[in-house]
């Protein structure tokens, strides 16, 4: 093969990947069932990866324990391991605010979902992180209250999603 | 026979100087995977105890064939890849350590996927890239050298236009966008509190929220046309250096600003060598 017909190919291939990625980028409805769509959503998607929903919302969890026979101020684990992470620099704390993010990203997407042992499944997920993570082996009770916080032009919004106590 | 040494002279040169690169680029990837493990070794056992994973299907355990191992003992997995790692940073980039490394990052990926983020996804793009990169083993038949060091520059041009590509579809976004347009994006940053750095908060008004907005659009937008010149590539690689700075400082993505920074390196401007300038004459005098 000539070095000519080589470019030639190789061009072919590197406009095709770029049509490719700006169609599935540009129209993420389009073909999403589609196999070639799926692979490329999940390794070769270039962006955008921080998209106006993500930034405009961000969910949290408030935890507060009853202990000899008092509840104690709710408080965010992740807000204070974040806060935590900047002062220290351990990595650790960015982590695991990123595992509890998760753990609750994944509860709060089940509560839309049809399915309540689903729902009822990641709740003991989200109950056993909280336990062997921040809550003292002496306490009666936990309160668990999911806020949602909406920032949107210049003003902010907080309501809460969901609380459970046990 | 003058040309022709010229000429072989100048492909050596060529192939030298995108080795270089290349070598930069590649190891900066494998230093940057090195600190990822050494940040990730703790939290592993509960990102897998909250978010076990194992494949199901076998195109999956090809794919992410390096789990099998994490299906034993996680922390083995993470020690395999540290060990190949460290190994790859001494050695010279080849293909045997291109693919391993990067099929080991899809796999961590995999594995860490609860506390991933969008430069993991960069960065095993920039790795599959990679795979194309290196000349060596090389071979002695010289049309079979020359493909190799050709191969290697078209994958320097893939990371190139890959990076423009993110810069891109990044700032076609943000002007799609009205939270963007209009600067409530800047102050919706700010009041993420599990992104944003508690201990930087300003109080911005809206007229400087609107003006770091269409600074971050105009930057984006314009990486990626104008990164192609070499005049503009200094001013823009700078103003990206600060910009991804900015990233790891203000906000909680210290993975994703400098997984941002690594790929500059297939950018940097190098000055032509006097045997370049020497072909160019003599092709001139022809």
């Amino acid at each position: 093969m000539s070095s000519r017909r080589f470019n030639q190919i190789v061009l072919i291939l590197i406009l095709s990947y770029l049509l490719i990625s700006l169609i599935f980028t540009l129209f993420p409805g389009f073909l999403s069932s589609n196999l070639v769509a799926r692979i490329h959503n999940r390794y070769l998607m270039p962006g955008p990866f921080y998209t106006e929903e993500s930034i405009v919302q961000t969910n949290y969890v408030l935890v507060s324990w009853k202990s000899n026979g008092h509840w104690t101020q709710p408080a965010s684990p992740a807000m204070s391991n974040f806060a935590d992470f900047f002062t220290k620099g351990n990595p650790d704390l960015l982590f695991q605010v990123r595992i509890e993010h998760s753990v609750n990203s994944v509860f709060i997407k089940s509560l839309n979902s049809k399915s309540p042992s689903k729902t009822e499944a990641r709740l003991n997920v989200l109950k056993r992180f909280y336990l062997e993570n921040y809550v003292p082996h002496n306490a009666d009770s936990i309160r668990l209250i999911f806020l949602r916080k909406e920032t949107r032009n210049f003003t902010t919004h907080i309501d809460t999603v969901y609380q459970t106590i046990f | 026979m003058f040309f022709k040494s010229k000429y072989l002279d100048l492909n050596t040169y060529l192939t030298e100087r995108n080795n270089f690169w290349v070598t930069v680029f590649c190891k900066s990837m494998y230093c940057f995977l090195i600190v990822k493990i050494i940040f990730i070794w703790r939290a592993v056992d509960t990102i897998f105890d909250y978010f076990p994973y194992t494949p199901h299907s076998w195109w999956k355990y090809v794919l992410y064939g390096p789990l099998i191992i994490s299906q034993h003992h996680v922390k083995i997995f993470l020690l395999c890849f540290l060990i190949i790692l460290i190994i790859a940073v001494f050695i010279r980039i080849n293909y045997v350590s291109v693919i391993l490394i990067c099929w080991y990052s899809i796999s961590l990926s995999r594995l860490a996927l609860s506390v991933s983020n969008g430069s993991d996804i960069i960065l095993n793009i920039f790795l599959m890239i990679a795979i194309l990169m290196p000349v060596w083993p090389s071979s002695k038949n010289l049309r079979v050298k020359s493909f190799q060091a050709h191969i290697s520059a078209i994958a320097i041009l893939l990371a190139r236009i890959e990076l423009a590509l993110i810069y891109f579809i990044s700032g076609y976004d943000k002007l799609l966008s009205e939270a963007w347009r209009s600067g409530a994006a800047v102050y919706s940053v700010m009041n993420l509190d599990i992104y944003y750095n508690p201990f930087l908060k300003i109080d911005l008004s809206e007229v400087v929220c609107i003006i770091i907005c269409w600074i971050v659009i105009i930057f984006e937008l314009a990486f990626t046309f104008f990164i192609w010149f070499r005049k503009a590539r200094p001013f823009l690689l700078i103003s990206g250096l600060i910009f991804h700075l900015g990233i790891i400082l203000f906000l909680g993505l210290p993975d994703f600003g400098l997984v941002m920074i690594i790929p500059y390196a297939t950018f940097l401007p190098i000055r032509d060598m006097p045997m370049v300038q020497s072909v160019n004459q003599g092709n001139n005098v022809k």
